[in-house]
């Protein structure tokens, strides 16, 4: 089953929306799911781990750059918003949905960069993978994070060079499916963030 | 549209006022609770307007509602 096959039933009755169009696809939608609760159970096991070592999770976490991290969350917020506004442009047929997604990508790069900027600072620090049981979630949720921002960019530039080939109906139902991954980035650090740079 | 801005602008005053709290209430105990609620607010925030959930079955609804709430409880009961 194509994910872009899914994307199209919306109505099972009249008024009631069908339980296969989540918007993006219903496997898409499998995928949002898995992912989140792969990093919930994830920040799950990370605060026991705080119960355990509150001094080493208290003054690892203090070592974090708490604006860098808000100004990656506005950051990706912004690329959130670009991107569900070139979906609507894209639905509604306004040419300027390129713009759009290309402020999303920037937006994506942009957080790529300060991300890596952060790394080689912890780094430089010594805070590397096996400092402490804090630090190794930090690159690990961080790291896994990132690689699916890289991912979203991937699907997004992958959108740009081939959706002209396609039939306007599919190429819509794909930019819907690759909106729905790069917002489950957004998703992803919306979680990440205050659990790693705030609570403690 | 003009949803989708809005949306942006209430997203962006939370990240504010959520930095804003770590600066000045540090000491405040409702502190962690606060921040896990304005999260798991922003999470529903994106999921509905700029995923555009609020268009589809209740039960994807329930199921991210249920998950972040869920999530958003463990974490404060676990600080």
């Amino acid at each position: 089953m194509n994910v872009s096959d899914t994307a199209v039933d919306n109505s099972a009755l009249p008024g009631q929306k069908s339980f296969y169009y989540p918007p993006g696809g219903l496997l898409m939608w499998i995928v949002i799911l898995l992912e989140l609760f792969t990093f919930g159970i994830a920040i799950v096991i990370f605060m026991y781990s705080g119960r355990q070592e509150p001094e080493v999770f208290h003054s690892s976490a203090a070592r974090l750059d708490v604006m860098m991290g808000s100004v990656n969350t506005v950051v990706l917020l912004t690329s959130g918003y670009y991107m569900a506004r070139a979906v609507e442009f894209y639905r509604t047929g306004r040419k300027l949905f390129k713009t759009q997604l290309l402020l999303t990508l920037l937006a994506g790069l942009l957080f790529i960069i300060l991300k890596s900027v952060e790394y080689t600072h912890k780094i430089g620090q010594g805070l590397t993978l096996g400092s402490n049981t804090f630090f190794d979630f930090y690159w690990m949720l961080t790291g896994f994070h990132l690689i699916h921002v890289l991912t979203g960019m991937v699907i997004l530039l992958w959108w740009m060079y081939t959706a002209h080939k396609r039939p306007r109906e599919t190429a819509l139902s794909h930019l819907e499916t690759g909106a729905a991954f790069w917002h489950l980035c957004d998703l992803i650090w919306l979680l990440l963030f205050p659990v790693l740079y705030l609570i403690y | 549209m003009f949803r989708i801005q809005i949306i942006w602008i209430v997203l962006m005053l939370t990240v504010a006022l959520m930095s804003a709290a770590m600066i000045y209430a540090k000491s405040w105990p409702g502190l962690a609770a606060a921040i896990m609620g304005f999260s798991v607010a922003k999470f529903l925030l994106v999921a509905f307007y700029f995923m555009d959930m609020k268009g589809a079955n209740v039960a994807w609804k329930a199921i991210l509602i249920a998950f972040s709430g869920l999530l958003g409880a463990v974490v404060i009961l676990m600080k």
